[in-house]
């Protein structure tokens, strides 16, 4: 079986966005397991995911990485804001 | 309390999350250290978990970033540096540390380095006590490493075959039914226990040439346990007695090999009181310095990331954001140091 | 009649002070386990009796194997020494550093063979590296300080004794490591069985990829 997943986040703003792509796009480079890979690209105002999975066990787990990682991202850059 | 010089050079933000901690550290590029927070993942059960550990060091990443920032009283735009530990340790909680540190060079428009965690672990142990050209044991739950300085690298003398020497003890104690308290690790609850052994039982003694291997050693002393012929104290004591011998033996090896001056005790073990003294013994004998470095820098912390980051940095060293890996195996003989212009050969 | 002259310090090691000594009109090394004081006194005296025992056993089968060992005259198992032949000539350690890259290729090849025959009949050293091989004067190449060796077929110990020597060639001999270590496997399958050979180098890919990380191995699986 093979399962895919697309996710598309809009963020509030475009600089988050392309933060949140840059730092994502090494771990898309490479994967860390050959039971799924990752697209990203930006459509603005979202960041579209596209996951590809060997089955849905492995996409549930991309998912989770991806959607971990963004909103750690997310409330990081929130911090720095507030901090200034 | 602390005095912050406003340095033009400006400061390094340190992250590390190689394991089951994550931490962020601030340090000056004079190597005064303004912030080092920690936040160790205790898994219910013991042991390591990395999706566990992971997300963990997602959820508190914001948070541990916030308040190394209050610590330091310093600015965003103080910061002149994002470093983060890149490897070796385990990919999920690796890979959680880069992607924010990523974000956080992209954020700031600051450059960005990878630092390898053994050679941050030396770092920040030569920082801390002084020492200048030690050979070094570093012994953790993930690692147990003989190092020395020589010609350009750190290369390593000694190290275990299978478990590291923390982790040896972690599962002991976890098999023997220990429990932890909250922040205490399962070195010290060993440690604490083997103080009211009395009777020395034999253990597998296992040194191959400059390596280690506890393994075996881990399973008799569990099986001994189960079989219930031996007081849980006594094994403690004689599983301490007899690994940290190994560790020290390594050592002595490794000073007599190298003829070098200091030893520089450091890692998560580091905090064992009879560690210490064996390793302080043998550095007497070869008429070396004796260095343990403090808890809180021995553990794994984001200042010996901040800090190998400046150094790093100030020798040209940098990490562009596309070619932030994380790198799961990176050996410690594998990194340049080109901070250390000494090339001695013994 | 023989005067007995006083035993010169040669080696203050980590684990034995080495003693060039004249021994009833010979040239002799006494090898002598000290005690360490940051042991426990009952592991201490293990460690040294078991060393003591074992390593002129050792030293014997190998010399039986066709690998040259320094003849043992006496062995003292309560006061942890060994008297033992001194071979007169170089540590291979000072030799790799001086020959031509030609000779270097021989003499590790000659070593692997030597560790070839050592395994081949049952014998691992334990500590296999370029300071405890001696090149005598004559060329014959000499093993010594067998006193973490043991007596298996093992293929995992015999893989941990060439990731010794691999190991002892990078940390001393970085600089033509690769080489030397590949002239050792050439020689060592000029010894063993190619079935074997593969068996041990498949065996030392695998010990490089263990000690790291236990859990991230748990993880892969």
């Amino acid at each position: 079986m093979r399962a895919r997943a697309i996710l598309r986040l809009e963020f509030p703003s475009e600089k988050n966005l392309k933060i949140i792509n840059v730092a994502l796009a090494p771990e898309a480079a490479k994967p860390a397991t050959p039971r799924s890979k990752v697209h990203l690209k930006i459509e603005e105002p979202f960041l579209v995911l596209i996951f590809d999975a060997k089955d849905t066990v492995a996409l549930r787990a991309a998912v989770n990485s991806y959607l971990r990682w963004v909103s750690a991202i997310c409330n990081t850059l929130a911090v720095l804001e507030a901090i200034g | 309390m602390r005095k912050v010089n406003k340095r033009s050079d400006g400061y390094c933000l340190g992250i590390e999350s190689t394991a089951d901690d994550f931490s962020v550290g601030i340090t000056t590029f004079e190597g005064e250290i303004l912030a080092n927070v920690i936040s160790a993942y205790m898994s219910p059960e013991g042991g390591i978990h990395p999706r566990e550990a992971a997300r963990h060091h997602a959820e508190v990443a914001n948070t541990v970033i916030e308040e190394a920032f209050k610590k330091a009283g310093i600015k965003t735009k103080d910061l002149s540096l994002i470093a983060f530990s890149q490897g070796p340790g385990l990919g999920p909680c690796l890979r959680t540390g880069a992607t924010v540190a990523r974000a956080l060079a992209a954020y700031l428009h600051i450059p960005l380095v990878g630092v390898n965690h053994c050679v941050a672990h030396i770092e920040i142990g030569k920082l801390k006590t002084g020492a200048e050209d030690p050979v070094t044991l570093y012994v953790s739950g993930g690692n147990t490493i003989v190092a020395a300085f020589d010609s350009g690298r750190y290369r390593v003398f000694g190290e275990t075959l299978d478990i590291a020497l923390g982790n040896c003890l972690d599962v002991f104690a976890r098999e023997a039914g220990l429990r932890q308290k909250t922040g205490e690790p399962f070195g010290a609850v060993v440690e604490k226990l083997a103080k009211s052994g009395k009777k020395f039982v034999s253990l597998p003694y296992t040194v191959k040439g400059m390596d280690m291997s506890f393994s075996g050693l881990l399973t008799t002393a569990v099986n001994m346990l189960k079989k219930g012929e031996n007081k849980l104290e006594d094994v403690c004591y004689s599983l301490q007695e007899t690994v940290f011998s190994m560790v020290t033996e390594v050592t002595e090896r490794a000073l007599a090999h190298t003829e070098k001056k200091e030893v520089l005790l450091t890692g998560g073990v580091a905090a064992n009181k009879r560690l210490q003294s064996m390793v302080k013994s043998i550095a007497e004998e070869h008429d070396a310095l004796f260095c343990v470095v403090p808890a809180q820098f021995a553990v794994d912390n984001g200042a010996m990331i901040a800090w190998t980051g400046v150094l790093a940095f100030t020798h040209g060293v940098k990490t562009s954001i596309e070619e932030s890996f994380v790198r799961l195996r990176w050996r410690l003989e594998e990194v340049e140091i080109p901070w250390i212009k000494k090339a001695n050969l013994y | 009649m023989d005067k007995e002259s006083q035993p010169l310090l040669i080696k203050k090691g980590a684990e034995a002070c080495l003693y060039l000594a004249d021994w009833h009109g010979r040239k002799v090394i006494i090898k002598k386990r000290l005690p360490k004081k940051y042991r426990l006194p009952a592991l201490d005296e293990q460690i040294r009796t078991y060393r003591t025992i074992h390593e002129p056993r050792l030293m014997h089968e190998a010399k039986k194997a066709g690998v040259p060992t320094p003849t043992i005259f006496m062995v003292d198992v309560r006061n942890a020494t060994i008297v033992m032949e001194f071979i007169e000539g170089k540590q291979v350690k000072q030799l790799l550093a001086e020959v031509s890259e030609r000779q270097r290729q021989e003499l590790c090849c000659k070593i692997g063979a030597l560790i070839g025959k050592l395994h081949r009949n049952g014998i691992v050293h334990g500590d296999l590296t370029t300071s405890n091989m001696i090149q005598r004067v004559d060329g014959k190449i000499f093993f010594v300080d067998f006193g973490l060796g043991e007596k298996t077929e093992e293929v995992e110990a015999r893989g941990v004794d060439l990731h010794l020597m691999k190991r002892a060639l990078q940390s001393t001999h970085f600089k033509f490591a690769e080489e030397c270590f590949n002239a050792v496997i050439e020689g060592y399958s000029s010894v063993l069985d190619t079935e074997d050979v593969k068996k041990v180098l498949e065996k030392i890919k695998e010990i490089e990829k263990r000690g790291r990380y236990i859990a991230e191995r748990r993880e892969a699986n």
